[in-house]
């Protein structure tokens, strides 16, 4: 169970990394996917009981399934969450390719026109 | 009941792209904003739960003061906006009413929920909506622009559902009434507040985080740049305030925002000085307004969170006059370079005269509504530390100075360039709706303080609120 | 504080009203004789200018430093996504401490 904690917030921090210092922009897609990808892990690993089974109620007693199964709310959280995810990176990597056909690089630290 | 408004807009959103008919988009608009009028205009606190499902375990919409005025306001821009837009947006125009009817969704989701993560959902619509509406124009900057606003975004985004996440870990419901009982000001419970503060704090554009307002200000077409500035930002300052003061009750957050209030106000207004593009300098203006905003809110007495949401008022009305008549001057001109505009004043005298009420009200003169706004600012800030009223007076005295300079470059002066157009209709008449607003508000703002009591006496009592939540009858 | 606004707002434009009709009566009691003559600029002829926005407010920008604070918004995505990160953690400080 720690180990899943400790595996999460090392995710996060190697996402962060990545995002903060590589300067190409698909890295930094990747970054934000990995990003997002820890954080499932957290919520799903908040809501896990040891030996339970998974929270699909078949015929049984409502009280021995509650007491059986892992929490439910937070896997729902998350498939909501895996759905954002998939439209940003979809909307990022869509921008991306009208960026290198106007830039012709993929660099950011050369795609600043912008700035001051 | 409310969701009549939220389904004739999805519909509208999605009929736009087949059947090709902007009416639609524009129609469902305003349908939401007298849907929301007739809504605000009953007497009580409805809290409205979907599928039967009751507060502390489905979700809830809450029809509070603090939502109802922040939805009344959105909607009311956004129709002004989509109504600005039928003349300004040339290409695509089916796509981008698509877009706008989403960020409408978004808007009021945000504003009308009771659920922690039901906010943070209608936040990733509003947010996902407004990448693509920066990305619009599809040339270089706005392409820059974008996916720099996109990486920022999500990545703060992500922050916040960190925060959400543990929240959840700790204490196991996710209403946001349920969570005003279960909190308490633990240090596990403060980390979950930083990291959730921090989160917003991008949409909001308080100091580390305002980068990406004067970059996205520029690329955007202006409707949308509008909308950016006045809505968006008022939306994410709407959900600190709602997390800070319904969610986790009085904990003593006030000093950090008071210092980030002022450290925004002092670099919003010196980083305008310097801006050569008009537009760069109207979004330093926005973070500049944004820092009184929080200064106000930070003091946490009753006269003072008036202060900060009255002037939260006046700054979504301003600042969309500004972009809206400036859109105009860029309609007919075509350059943002404030080089090479000058002495466009004597050929379109109505527009110089609602962009100078723009200015004017932003920089405080009397006669007008920022003139109230920054009164009770400066009478709030006075009952805690006369330095904070002496820098907020300075700085409003900064924001005069640039506005000097925007309206002098623009509009006087000796004219290179020739309008051959004629302004039309359809982006004149928004633009002196909200002028004869701002006008009203300024010489009655008995009126506006009116509209914001009920948003005041929400916010500060959350006992009320957990009542009407957990305790009421819900519909 | 809102009581006698109307009072001060009508104060406030009765005293614009009153200085703009002093200025107009100023003007009508003043008839210059002789003919209009050019303006003179040191020598040249007069050459309509407008403002330009470069050097508007130059000599405050530079005695205040504010180049140097332009220079720090750099432009880079990258140096942006420090700053953000940096000001979470100190949010997140700040939270617990103060």
């Amino acid at each position: 169970m720690i180990e899943l904690y400790l595996t999460s917030g090392l995710m996060m921090m190697l996402a962060v990394y990545c995002i903060a210092m590589k300067p190409n922009l698909i890295k930094k897609i990747i970054g934000l996917a990995i990003f997002t990808d820890a954080i499932h892990l957290l919520l799903i690993t908040i809501g896990f009981r040891g030996n339970g089974i998974p929270p699909i109620m078949t015929h049984e007693n409502v009280n021995t399934f509650a007491q059986l199964s892992v929490d439910p709310v937070p896997q729902a959280l998350v498939l909501t969450s895996i759905v954002i995810s998939i439209s940003i990176t979809a909307l990022a990597l869509g921008i991306s390719i009208i960026a290198y056909r106007h830039f012709n690089t993929l660099n950011t630290e050369e795609m600043n026109r912008l700035k001051g | 009941m409310i969701t009549i408004a939220i389904s004739v807009l999805f519909l509208a959103a999605f009929l736009v792209l087949v059947l090709k008919k902007d009416m639609i988009a524009i129609s469902a608009i305003v349908f939401s904003f007298f849907f929301l009028i007739f809504i605000y205009l009953a007497p009580e606190t409805m809290v409205f739960a979907f599928s039967g499902w009751n507060p502390p375990f489905g979700i809830v919409w809450v029809l509070d003061g603090l939502g109802l005025f922040m939805a009344l306001l959105i909607t009311g821009i956004m129709s002004l906006t989509a109504i600005y837009s039928v003349k300004y947006i040339k290409k695509r125009k089916h796509r981008y009413y698509t877009l706008l009817c989403l960020l409408t969704i978004g808007l009021l989701g945000i504003s009308l929920t009771g659920d922690i993560f039901n906010m943070y959902v209608f936040f990733e619509l509003m947010s996902v909506s407004s990448y693509a509406l920066v990305a619009f124009l599809l040339n270089k900057e706005s392409t820059e622009a974008a996916f720099k606003y996109l990486v920022v975004g999500s990545l703060s985004s992500s922050f916040l559902l960190l925060g959400i996440a543990m929240l959840y870990g700790l204490a196991g419901t996710l209403n946001m009434a349920d969570l005003a009982t279960k909190v308490y000001g633990g240090p596990a419970f403060l980390v979950v507040l930083g990291l959730i503060l921090g989160g917003l704090s991008l949409k909001s554009a308080i100091v580390p985080f305002h980068f990406w307002l004067p970059d996205v200000h520029p690329a955007a077409p202006s409707p949308v740049s509008a909308l950016l500035s006045s809505v968006i930002v008022g939306s994410g300052v709407y959900m600190m305030i709602r997390v800070i003061f319904t969610v986790f009750g009085i904990v003593s957050v006030f000093w950090m925002l008071i210092l980030l209030g002022l450290v925004t106000m002092i670099l919003g207004g010196l980083m305008a000085l310097i801006q050569k593009d008009a537009k760069r300098l109207i979004a330093y203006s926005t973070v500049s307004q944004i820092g009184y905003i929080f200064v106000a809110i930070g003091i946490g007495t009753s006269l003072g969170v008036t202060a900060g949401l009255f002037h939260l008022l006046n700054n979504i009305l301003l600042k969309s006059l500004l972009f809206m008549s400036f859109g105009i001057v860029l309609w007919h001109t075509g350059t943002r370079d404030m080089n090479r505009l000058g002495g466009i004043g004597k050929q379109m005298p109505w527009v110089a005269f609602c962009f100078g009420v723009g200015a004017l009200g932003t920089a405080g003169v009397p006669p007008l509504n920022g003139f109230a706004s920054k009164w009770l600012i400066y009478m709030a800030t006075w009952q805690v530390s006369p330095v904070i009223t002496a820098i907020a007076i300075i700085v409003s005295a900064i924001t005069m100075a640039y506005y000097i300079k925007v309206f002098s470059c623009i509009f006087m002066g000796h004219s290179n360039i020739k309008i051959v157009n004629k302004t039309p209709k359809m982006m004149l008449i928004p633009v002196i709706i909200i002028t004869i607003m701002c006008i009203v508000i300024g010489i009655f703002p008995q009126i506006g303080i009116m509209f914001v009591e009920p948003a005041t006496n929400a916010l500060l009592n959350q006992s009320q609120y957990i009542n009407a939540v957990l305790g009421g009858s819900v519909i | 504080m809102f009581e006698n606004w109307t009072l001060f707002i009508g104060s406030f434009m009765g005293f614009i009203l009153l200085g703009f009709l002093i200025y107009l009566i100023g003007n009508r009691s003043f008839r210059p004789e002789g003919k209009k003559g050019e303006t003179y600029t040191c020598g040249e002829p007069f050459q309509k200018v407008s403002v330009t926005s470069d050097n508007f407010y130059q000599a405050i920008i530079e005695s205040m430093g504010l180049n140097r604070l332009r220079d720090v918004h750099t432009g880079n995505l990258s140096d942006y996504v420090i700053w953000m990160v940096v000001g979470i953690v100190m949010i997140v400080i700040m939270v617990l401490v103060i």
